[in-house]
């Protein structure tokens, strides 16, 4: 897939995703030494996971620039849900 | 999109607004750091989501805005070189310098292209032998890796006719700047997220430890920016300013080292040139002398007139912090994304162009 295609795609998600300090979270569909061929919105890109020699086949990174700058912990994300919901909860009761 | 939608949730961002509001007393000043963060903040309304007493502030991380008028007739000068193809990210091509801008030198003659990554750049320097090609690096803690890591590969691929301009910068030097300058009173932070990626939480202790400013990192979509200032409020509220992660999907305390240690490789730290700011000391990044053929400041020599800078344009105290774009007189009138007059009304990251593209009643009102 071509920048330009991604750049499109990026586009439709909304302005914010044209910021450069974006990085966008796409799943490791495989590895090919430090290069990963990674999927965003059902498209495939290649990317560079120099960074991220952590990054396993499955886990989601986090892409900025054609690099993935870290590996998005699931755990944490749930974690974030919940203590959402909790101080919106705490919002209801005074 | 996964790791995104879950974050855009209505109704728990009115629940999170209602707890700020619940828990908020005191009259505080935030200033989100990052320009992303910005344009988050203007496109989803949190201005007024969150009570009267918070008061949002933009910062300097906008890259494009912060680079200085110099650094751009540099890069304008560079690219009427002859055989010289200049690569950069979008928002650069745009922003007019003292006499031109790289779109002008584009229509001039000059070959300028627009890349998405540093491996782009690398790939027409591959495809064009008989070339020059100079990647104008700008951006924060999140693209200099992305950098070296291009000098890197550009010295193991033996692609000799690449070079980086590097106005790279870092940001706790010039968040430390801001506060030295005491001009604008800050009660908390909301620190840049992919920063953070990349730098982790240790890098900001120095401000709530000498500032007493509350630090907290922010990710990008509405609920995070939500949990980031309801932890500031708590902390203000307390009288307990620290440094907390509100983004811990993707910010771990120790940051990325590997990325951290590509850019030391490449870069040393010295002073930059801010727009607005000025020279801020150990806040910008220099290729090191090891890998200067990739250096275009080394590699090539370019004649400069003085800088001017636009009249009337209040783009510096808009990157400080010290106003809100709607207090500059040219905003919306003479300057306008279609004809911007300073960086920040044209960069995707400048605070002007995200009041300036949700400019409803309540974001048109002053500070």
């Amino acid at each position: 897939m071509s920048s330009k295609a991604l750049v499109c795609i990026v586009g439709k998600l909304g302005l914010k995703y044209r910021t450069m300090c974006l990085a966008v979270p796409v799943k490791i569909a495989s590895i090919d030494g430090d290069e990963a061929e990674t999927e965003i919105a059902g498209v495939r890109r290649r990317v560079s996971i120099a960074f991220t020699p952590e990054a396993k086949v499955g886990d989601y990174v986090l892409l900025h620039t054609g690099y993935a700058i870290g590996v998005v912990d699931e755990a944490e994300a749930e974690e974030t849900l919940k203590l959402l919901q909790e101080i919106a909860n705490l919002s209801e009761v005074r | 999109m996964k790791f995104v939608d879950e974050y855009q949730d209505s109704k728990l961002a009115r629940g999170l607004a209602r707890r700020i509001a619940q828990r908020s007393t005191k009259t505080v000043r935030l200033m989100e750091f990052c320009g992303g963060h910005t344009h988050a903040i203007l496109r989803y309304g949190i201005r007024q989501l969150v009570p009267q007493t918070v008061e949002m502030r933009s910062g300097p991380g906008c890259p494009v805005c912060v680079t200085a008028t110099v650094d751009l007739d540099r890069a304008i000068a560079l690219a009427h070189l002859p055989d010289v193809i200049i690569t950069t990210f979008g928002d650069m091509i745009r922003v007019p310098g003292s006499y031109s801008s790289l779109q002008q030198a584009k229509a001039e003659g000059a070959d300028v292209r627009i890349v998405y990554s540093t491996i782009d750049a690398l790939d027409i320097a591959k495809a064009n032998p008989g070339k020059s090609i100079i990647f104008i690096g700008i951006g924060f803690e999140t693209t200099a890796p992305t950098v070296a890591a291009s000098i890197l590969r550009a010295r193991q691929e033996k692609i000799e006719n690449f070079y980086v301009l590097s106005l790279n910068r870092l940001t706790p030097p010039v968040m430390k700047a801001l506060l030295d300058s005491g001009e604008v009173k800050l009660d908390g932070i909301v620190c840049p997220g992919h920063v953070s990626v990349i730098i982790g939480s240790h890098p900001y202790e120095f401000i709530p430890r000498d500032y007493g400013v509350a630090c907290v990192i922010s990710g990008f979509e509405p609920l995070d920016i939500l949990l980031c200032i309801n932890k500031l409020v708590e902390q203000i509220e307390k009288g307990e300013p620290k440094v907390e992660i509100a983004y811990s999907r993707g910010v771990r305390p120790e940051g990325n080292r590997a990325a951290r240690q590509l850019m030391k490789e490449v870069f040393e730290i010295g002073a930059a040139n801010w727009r607005g700011i000025g020279i801020v000391p150990q806040s910008g990044l220099k290729i090191r002398g090891k890998y200067q053929q990739f250096d275009a400041d080394k590699a090539f020599s370019v004649s400069l007139k003085p800088p001017k800078e636009p009249k009337g344009c209040r783009c510096g105290d808009v990157i400080r912090g010290a106003v809100v774009p709607v207090e500059c007189p040219l905003f919306g009138q003479v300057c306008t994304p279609e004809r911007p007059v300073g960086p920040c009304m044209v960069s995707s990251e400048g605070a002007c162009a995200a009041y300036y593209q949700y400019r409803t009643p309540e974001n048109l009102q002053g500070s």
